[in-house]
């Protein structure tokens, strides 16, 4: 009898739990699947379970709350259209991060052009008056859960990763604050997996040394 | 296995494990790699405590209205359509369009070919005169006024004729008959400015369109436009260039101008010997013969100055006194066209005056 309640246990628990705590990349496998068939309410679910991700992603990338919210609006509108589209050959994390990080550097590379025909220093983040500043990876917002000397590596970390070359910081943001991994990075980015490793071990190398210059 | 400070710093670079025995172990023998161990892991953290800041709570509320307003105007366009159906029927549905395109452009092609037999065609001034029309003559009675570009009858049919006039143009080029003794020469129209040659081509167009917009000058018995056309070397004297038809004399206009057209003529020596005949431009001879001076180094010029004593006999090869004729040659200032220097160089002439007469003269 005991027997017979412990294979109970083991067959029926995990799929109890499974069923009702489904992981993230199958909830979202339905949810692309009746978005497909005709619901449009499925996509909300994808909308609700990404959305803050993709903010604080563009946040980082554009250094900017108003850009960063243009860019996640602009990142579901296009995921939107495309989404009949999608073949479900990386997860809808991964297609979504990549649709996240083309609009940023869209973004990014019209914003530093506008910059540029307005002759504003790049690392001019602080400048008062300046509508359109070059976008820097500013410490963004303030964290009542900091303390002092937190707020003071945010800063300046963020002033490193700006420093950093755009493909070093986009791999570092999407693997240390993002937490992909190297399979969903090669996907992300488009690169084998070995160039994975060898990017990333080169963009931390360049953000220590980065590091060293504005926090002793 | 110990590692150095070197293989520690290393693996911060490399993303490996940074919790192994081998580096606590390290770190707890070394000052600067424990330092830098913990400071790599604060940079991380910071880092990863990034992906924990709460979005703006209107974030969502601002995704959706976005999302609805151009799902509300995408539902019911064609893309809508589209990304309901599968992949391989949008596919067919395409390719069956271009398929459906292609053959109504198919089909047309032929019908254009026999366009010179619709009524549209007909209807309006001729486009581009057919040979025999060239030398057109008005019928006793006929109105010539009929004939004239800016008639209300050529407006109506221009966007019709618009439509036909590449396809006339490239009948007509062909079929033209050439003017007694001119000949064409590929290589010269070649070498033929781009800007004279589109010039003359849109006065054709304008011809063939009703004229609105680069009509020719209406038909004069004098002007730059009836020197052209006589400079072209048809046989249209002044009273017949009212009775061209206007599509005919336009489209002489464009051979003059393109210089298509050669002339024979013959090159007399005043000094007495045998003439030779070289190709000259017809504007070159359309106020008549001229006098060419040919200097030492065989370089032809018009004469425009009395010959020296002694450079001609003082008759023509044809008979006439030079000094009752020369005196209206010499009179007129014309130059030598690149191609008729190079013609009548290539005759290697030793210096002297000549007379350029046209043989049929």
């Amino acid at each position: 009898m005991g027997l017979i309640a412990i294979c109970f246990m083991l067959f029926l628990v995990p799929a109890r739990a499974e069923t009702i705590i489904p992981d993230r990349a199958s909830a979202d496998a339905a949810a692309v699947a009746r978005f497909r068939a005709g619901d449009e309410q499925a996509f909300e679910d994808l909308v609700t379970r990404s959305e803050a991700e993709i903010y604080r992603l563009s946040l980082r990338f554009l250094g900017n709350r108003e850009d960063a919210l243009d860019a996640t609006q602009d990142t579901f509108l296009r995921a939107f259209r495309a989404l009949a589209a999608f073949r479900g050959e990386a997860t809808f994390r991964t297609w979504l991060i990549g649709i996240a990080l083309n609009v940023c550097r869209s973004r990014r590379g019209s914003a530093s052009a506008r910059a540029a025909r307005r002759s504003s220093p790049l690392d001019a983040r602080d400048s008062d008056g300046d509508e359109v500043r070059a976008p820097d990876l500013v410490d963004a917002g303030p964290n009542p859960e900091q303390s002092t000397r937190g707020s003071e590596l945010g800063r300046a970390l963020a002033g490193a990763l700006n420093d950093l070359a755009p493909e070093q910081r986009e791999i570092l943001l999407l693997r240390e604050m993002q937490g992909l991994d190297y399979d969903e990075l090669a996907q992300t980015l488009g690169c084998a997996e070995g160039t994975v490793k060898s990017r990333l071990s080169r963009a931390r190398s360049a953000l220590r040394v980065a590091l060293e210059g504005v926090w002793p | 296995m110990a590692l150095s400070c070197a293989e520690l710093r290393l693996r911060l670079d490399a993303d490996e494990r940074l919790d192994a025995l081998e580096v606590r172990e390290h770190a707890a023998g070394c000052v600067d790699c424990h330092r830098a161990l913990e400071r790599w892991r604060s940079v991380m953290g910071a880092m990863r405590s990034w992906s924990e800041e709460p979005p703006p709570p209107f974030l969502h509320t601002r995704i959706m209205s976005e999302l609805r307003a151009a799902a509300k105007g995408e539902r019911h366009g064609w893309r809508a359509w589209f990304a309901q159906r599968p992949v391989w029927a949008s596919s067919a549905l395409a390719a069956a369009f271009v398929l459906v395109v292609a053959s109504v452009v198919m089909l047309r092609a032929p019908q254009e070919t026999h366009a010179p037999e619709s009524p549209s065609v007909e209807r309006g001034p001729m486009p581009v005169a057919p040979p025999a029309a060239v030398e057109h003559r008005l019928a006793p009675g006929e109105s010539e006024h009929g004939r004239d570009l800016g008639q209300p009858q050529a407006l109506e049919n221009g966007p019709a004729q618009k439509r036909e006039a590449p396809r006339l143009r490239k009948q007509a080029l062909p079929a033209e008959p050439q003017p007694e003794k001119e000949v064409f020469r590929d290589a010269e129209l070649r070498a033929e400015p781009r800007s004279r040659q589109s010039e003359a081509l849109r006065d054709v167009e304008g011809a063939v369109s009703g004229g609105s917009a680069r009509a020719p000058a209406p038909l004069a018995e004098s002007g730059p436009a009836v020197d052209e056309v006589r400079a072209a070397g048809t046989k249209v004297a002044p009273d017949e260039q009212a009775t061209t038809r206007p599509s005919a004399r336009a489209f002489e206009v464009a051979r003059a101008k393109t210089a298509l057209v050669r002339l024979r003529a013959r090159i007399v020596p005043l000094a007495g010997g045998p003439s030779r005949s070289v190709e000259v431009s017809p504007a070159l001879l359309a106020a008549g013969p001229c006098l060419i001076d040919v200097d030492e180094r065989g370089r032809p010029q018009v004469a425009t100055a009395p010959a020296k004593p002694g450079a001609g006999r003082g008759v023509s090869a044809n008979g006439r006194s030079d000094a009752a004729q020369l005196s209206g040659e010499l009179s007129d200032e014309r130059t030598l066209a690149q191609d008729d220097r190079r013609a009548i160089e290539s005759l290697k002439l030793s210096p002297g005056r000549y007379r350029l007469e046209r043989i049929d003269e």
